[in-house]
């Protein structure tokens, strides 16, 4: 009976302590030291209407409320994206609002690169319309698992980091 | 193939209650008390959480966390014992569901419990990651963009959830509010989630033997003490988490997940989580194997209330009726009944119960089978539960020993015993399962009061009631059977001959019930 009853003691404490130790099972969220650049900004996006007036045949095949001298469609603007790194092109590709009538851009991406010093050239550019491209040239020195995050802060491209 | 995985777990299951009924005896065995122990956790966390959250800031969550842990006279042990207790209260759910599982109590009228049950285990798992992200160290900043990065391959979020934690912008304090919020409000749901879990029981066991939850509390307390609860780096937006000391119990998904697509990732939680849901469906028995829910004769019904008393699943209600017999009848609900047969056991006229199962099908069988003298003056009748040790006790029987199995001892009508001594058995061994381990919930325990404590339907007083012995038999205690029998056996020897008469009477009516309970009342 008495070493059933010590038998149990040390079986509940090894229950007991395998639930404490799957609480903190070492584990790593990444496989390497690789650190990141990070682009993450929202942007504005401009829309473009464009307007020509109806036709005779358009405006007697229409409702009587409908028949307006005019029709227009409208579109999101999209921006072209160059991203280099190192002198290397990363990215190059023409990015559309994602959701019609937000009239913001999300751009979030992650580029991996080795730890050290890096030279990152962005450049951001409206593919229709008045507003000038953003542009972003900057170095870098990257610790190892450090993210750099581009943004747009007050109209500007902006890199930060921990330091 | 669902059925064949729930052989496979109850053979799982088996040898584990028989290695610790043998250490801790099946009264204090954690697997039986699941479900109450789980619960009892959870009441632990409840407490310890109201104490940490007068210390808990949401303008500087690890900070706070981390002076809390700087208290070695409450904050330290108080935050240790709201996590372990937590991680046991999720294992306990686990067994539980594991053990519902294998039994195959998991469809038709248990499709309810099953069902919040897997709501239940979502709330607490939600509950669980956002008390992590609350800490806001590696681990918790690992759960946020592990949970954003699979929330955006939803097609429902006009921005990405993930742009949150990108390190563009320091993390708004609204988070923290909301993630504060989420983890003292979905505690709430989770108490209705809990009611509605246990609404089709009568008599929900909520708590665990005192022993096993203070001892359990007191041990998780201690665990606290010698391992503190850990709380790693800070969280940081602009660094990519490193060695990450990770939570199984709650964050086992993250590797998986992290290894796949966030789409892929995605289904295969949501999918995981679908098939369990579906457990009743895919388990459900049909056509002859689904077992008939009681009937009522009513023109035997005297309206005495028992059985609905009795029914562990409130399956059980009494209608007024006219011009008959009784002012009430008993009506069972089909769609809550689980064939336990119980109600059988319960009704002195013998007047509900499943089909073939009740108390005058219990004897009109025993007629048949054992006739009036056939056993001879020594031999003892075990009467032991199918669910339980009945093919152990079978396998054991010696010799000078009759036995007879039963679905459920709390289907058994006493009748059925005093049929037994007028057979000319020396006495009756009933072997029941635990009172914790019944599948039917209440079985051994109505067993022992209509056998010893003249519960309604009770054993007549002209049967000797040292005749009758009721033994709960765990699964792994099968040292124990011959002794019990052996035991009985002996003491029988004193008493001699056994034979009662010929007075049974199967029209007995109930003892007048007094005022009838409000709830059992069909309106």
């Amino acid at each position: 009976m008495i070493a059933r009853g010590g038998l149990a003691w040390i079986v509940s404490a090894a229950l007991l302590a395998s639930v404490v130790a799957a609480t903190q099972v070492p584990w790593s969220w990444s496989e390497d030291d690789r650190s990141i650049v990070r682009l993450s900004w929202r942007s504005p996006v401009s829309r473009v209407e464009e307007c020509r007036p109806l036709t005779e045949a358009e405006r007697e095949g229409r409702l009587r409320h409908m028949q307006r001298d005019s029709i227009c469609s409208g579109r999101s603007v999209g921006f072209r994206l160059e991203v280099d790194i190192d002198g290397q092109s990363m990215i190059r590709r023409e990015l559309r609002g994602s959701v019609e009538g937000t009239e913001r851009m999300s751009v979030a991406r992650d580029l991996v690169v080795e730890p050290g010093a890096h030279r990152i050239a962005i450049r951001f550019a409206p593919l229709e319309g008045p507003d000038a491209p953003l542009t972003l040239v900057d170095e870098i020195e990257l610790g190892a698992r450090e993210i750099a995050v581009v943004t747009i802060d007050d109209g500007r491209l902006l890199l930060r980091s921990s330091e | 193939m669902t059925r064949s995985i729930e052989r496979w777990a109850w053979r799982a299951l088996t040898p584990l209650d028989a290695a610790l009924n043998r250490l801790y005896g099946w009264r204090l065995n954690p697997l039986y008390q699941s479900g109450a122990l789980a619960t009892v956790l959870l009441g632990v966390v409840l407490v310890t959480g109201v104490y940490l959250l007068f210390f808990y800031r949401i303008g500087a969550p690890y900070e706070s966390v981390g002076a809390i842990s700087a208290q070695w006279w409450g904050g330290a042990w108080i935050r240790g014992l709201h996590r372990y207790a937590s991680d046991a209260a999720l294992v306990a759910v686990a067994v539980h569901a594991f053990r519902m599982f294998a039994q195959g109590r998991s469809w038709g009228p248990r499709a309810l419990a099953w069902v919040s049950g897997v709501v239940l285990v979502g709330l607490v798992l939600i509950c669980g990651w956002t008390g992590y992200v609350m800490v806001w160290d590696a681990q918790g900043q690992a759960i946020a963009l592990e949970g954003a990065r699979l929330l955006d391959a939803l097609p429902i979020f006009a921005e990405p959830v993930s742009s949150t934690f990108s390190g563009a912008a320091p993390i708004p304090g609204q988070f923290f509010f909301l993630n504060l919020f989420a983890h003292i409000a979905i505690p709430i749901g989770m108490a209705g989630a809990l009611w509605l879990h246990v609404s089709r029981l009568a008599r929900p066991t909520l708590v665990a033997p005192r022993r096993l939850w203070v001892g359990t509390t007191v041990g998780l307390l201690a665990a606290t003490l010698v391992f503190p609860a850990p709380l790693a780096e800070p969280a940081d937006p602009l660094r990519v988490p490193g060695a990450v000391p990770l939570d199984v119990v709650y964050n086992a998904w993250l590797p998986v997940t992290r290894m796949l697509p966030a789409g892929a990732a995605l289904m295969l939680l949501v999918g995981g989580a679908a098939a369990v849901m579906l457990v009743p469906l895919l388990t459900r028995r049909r056509g002859g194997a689904a077992p008939p829910p009681s009937r009522v004769d009513e023109r035997i019904c005297t309206g005495c209330v028992q059985c609905s008393l009795d029914c562990p699943y409130e399956a059980i209600t009494m209608l007024a009726r006219e011009g008959a017999r009784s002012e009430f009848v008993a009506r069972v609900n089909p769609a809550r009944c689980v064939s336990c047969g119980i109600c059988a056991g319960s009704c002195a006229p013998m007047g509900v119960g499943p089909a073939n199962r009740t108390g005058r099908d219990q004897l009109a069988r025993l007629r048949e089978r054992v006739p009036r003298g056939s056993i001879g003056d020594l031999e003892i009748v075990v009467v032991a539960c199918d669910r339980g040790v009945g093919e152990r006790v079978a396998a054991a029987t010696p010799d000078g020993v009759q036995m007879h199995r039963v679905g459920c001892t709390g289907n058994l009508h006493s009748s059925s015993i005093e049929w037994f001594i007028n057979a000319g058995a020396a006495g009756v061994f009933v072997a029941s399962c635990p009172p914790r381990d019944c599948w039917n919930r209440e079985g051994p325990r109505w067993t022992e009061a209509r056998l010893f404590a003249r519960r309604e339907a009770e054993l007549q007083s002209r049967v000797d009631p040292r005749r009758v012995a009721l033994v709960p038999l765990a699964v792994g205690e099968w040292g124990r059977i011959e002794d019990e029998i052996a035991r009985f056996a002996a003491r029988l020897k004193t008493l001699g001959s056994g034979s009662v008469g010929d007075e049974m009477d199967e029209e007995r009516e109930c003892e007048d019930p007094g005022p009838i309970p409000e709830r059992v009342l069909e309106r």
